[in-house]
């Protein structure tokens, strides 16, 4: 059974419809890269899954639940995690203290929160920046930071919005290597990205979403040999798979 | 045993706790003039409210600009409960507590959807319309305000004191007991909720938190603490008006202790509080021939502390640059978190 199903997703705001009739399903367990080219809606479909706003018409399912009229926080109680595309970091708090923050919606106390987040933080690679406030990180850490806070509430799917975006090779490789990391240990992973390096070598499944409205969906393969994707997304005769 | 670990744990608040409170217990020991007490007596409980503020504005963030009503409250369920049913202050100050609760709950209901200075005006109105309605409405006093001095009645029970030495350390108790309220809510689940709001209402939602129910708590308990520094201060000053009680200054005061002290701390609406309390009463009264001086000069040290130490005074024991200045002060009391 799918553990996340949109369908018929319809987003408006006013006139301009940023989502239109978006329907597909991730597997519990899989990681389903969703790729479009710049304005196509891909950040306004993730935040209507992840209910920071409301979907104009249609319904997501959830681990079971219809979770369309969830406000964000009951979403995320309910097992769904994010993070931003701009790093929504908790600015004056330390990197454990912000993984704490995630961490205490499956611990309540705060001794045993921290030290999930402790936990989570080693797993992201974050340890050495614990007692650091979160202002003084670079982009990537602010990421890994989202990623780790996310991650320390147990989410059964994470949503990841351009986590790559920014990021040098170096640094590239290793976000790969967390994102299989997280997948391996239980997590589906959702996941908005433009490096199609990235897409194509962690994603079992690729939305491809153009104009608002869903294009195809299929393998990395499919998708990026598929001659209507190539033209839409990254322009006539460019080769995808580079 | 828990309590035992708990304490292991906070070593260093208990510390702190102890060296403040002796400090302050044993000030009286220096001058037991009139008005030197007094103006301990009107400093703790300036603490008391801005500790209570500090819980929605401190930690939560979100600046309200009309704490004057709950304290208002607080003040006049005291006063009319011990000049109509003679009941004392130990029991309404609670009652008053409770009804400050509830208002902020129905005042906060609207008003905590609004973000950043939509809330803060909002407060300021709302305190207006209760200034308002407190002035005519004639059957709690009106404009004429409650005059409820108790000779009959042992001081012990009304809390009004000829002396005010015993009622300095009642409210010395009081808030001792909010400052380790204060601590509880610091270090537990709630503040680092409150305080993952004050840093980005829209990440904490999606970490989970629920922001509207949090903001509520925190109003409440703020509103409760500020009721109950405001039944003390009806006893205190044992005559109340909506014009000393409720003016915009007040609200304002409230704030001012906090930010000067060290908004989000445990001890900095304790030092505000102090430092606020005794310029401001000090320089009434040197300066009583020239009306307004006091203010003036309430002002430019205001300025002075927000261009120097933006963090509040009680950076002044935590910031490092300035720690090395006082550094053989290190253990002299009130450091922060």
């Amino acid at each position: 059974m799918a553990l996340l199903e949109i369908k018929n997703a319809t987003k408006a705001f006013g006139g301009l419809k940023a989502n239109e009739d978006v329907t597909f399903d991730v597997e519990a367990g899989s990681i389903v890269g969703v790729v479009g080219p710049n304005g196509a809606g891909k950040t306004t479909l993730f935040n209507s899954i992840s209910r920071t706003h409301d979907l104009t018409s249609g319904q997501i399912i959830f681990d079971g639940k219809d979770i369309t009229k969830y406000k964000a926080y009951q979403a995320c109680a309910h097992g769904m995690g994010r993070t931003y595309q701009i790093p929504q970091a908790l600015e004056d708090m330390t990197v454990l203290e912000n993984i704490t923050v995630g961490a205490l919606l499956k611990h309540s106390k705060v001794f045993d929160a921290m030290e999930k987040a402790k936990e989570v933080s080693e797993f992201c690679g974050l340890t050495e920046l614990n007692g650091k406030l979160a202002s003084g990180l670079n982009v990537m850490q602010k990421k890994r930071l989202e990623i780790a806070r996310a991650l320390a509430g147990e989410p059964k799917i994470l949503l990841l919005d351009e986590t790559m975006a920014g990021l040098n090779g170096v640094e590239r490789d290793e976000a790969i290597e967390l994102i299989r990391r997280i997948n391996k240990s239980g997590v589906t992973i959702l996941m908005i990205e433009h490096v199609m390096k990235v897409v194509m070598s962690v994603s079992d499944k690729v939305v491809v979403i153009v104009s608002g409205k869903k294009l195809m969906e299929g393998s990395p393969e499919e998708v990026t040999t598929h001659p209507e994707v190539i033209n839409a997304y990254l322009g006539g005769g460019h080769n995808a798979g580079r | 045993m828990r309590l035992k670990s708990v304490l292991a744990s906070e070593k260093g608040f208990v510390r702190q706790v102890v060296i403040v409170m002796v400090i302050l217990a044993l000030i009286p020991a220096i001058s037991r003039g009139e008005f030197f007490v007094s103006t301990l007596c009107l400093s703790v409980i300036w603490a008391i409210m801005g500790i209570g503020w500090n819980v929605i504005g401190g930690y939560a963030g979100q600046v309200s600009n009309g704490h004057a009503m709950f304290f208002a409250v607080g003040a006049y369920v005291g006063a009319w409960g011990l000049k109509a049913f003679h009941m004392t202050p130990w029991i309404t100050m609670w009652i008053g507590a409770a009804l400050c609760m509830l208002l902020a709950f129905i005042v906060g209901w609207p008003l905590l959807r609004l973000r950043g200075h939509y809330f803060a005006i909002s407060t300021m109105a709302i305190v207006e319309c209760v200034r308002i309605i407190c002035t005519n409405w004639d059957l709690i006093g009106g404009a004429t305000g409650v005059s409820f001095f108790e000779k009959e009645m042992s001081p012990f029970y009304t809390l009004q004191f000829q002396n005010r030495v015993p009622f300095y350390y009642i409210c010395l108790a009081f808030m001792l007991a909010f400052i380790i309220i204060s601590r509880v809510i610091q270090q537990s689940k709630f503040g680092y909720y409150c305080r993952a709001i004050k840093a980005n209402q829209d990440s904490a939602e999606s970490a989970g938190v629920n922001s509207t129910s949090y903001k509520r708590w925190a109003y409440m308990i703020s509103a409760a603490i500020v009721g109950i520094g405001g039944a003390l201060y009806a006893q205190y000053i044992q005559y109340i008006d909506p014009v000393s009680l409720l003016p915009l200054s007040n609200s304002m005061l409230i704030v001012l202790i906090v930010v000067m002290g060290g908004i989000g701390t445990i001890w900095g609406p304790v030092l505000g509080a102090f430092i606020m309390t005794f310029i401001n009463q000090y320089a009434r009264a040197l300066f009583n021939q020239l009306s307004g001086l006091n203010l003036f000069i309430y002002g430019v040290l205001c300025l002075i502390i927000v261009l120097f130490l933006p963090k509040g005074l009680i950076s002044i024991f935590t910031n490092d640059k300035v720690k090395g200045v006082f550094k053989k002060n290190k253990e002299s009391g009130k450091e922060a978190e």
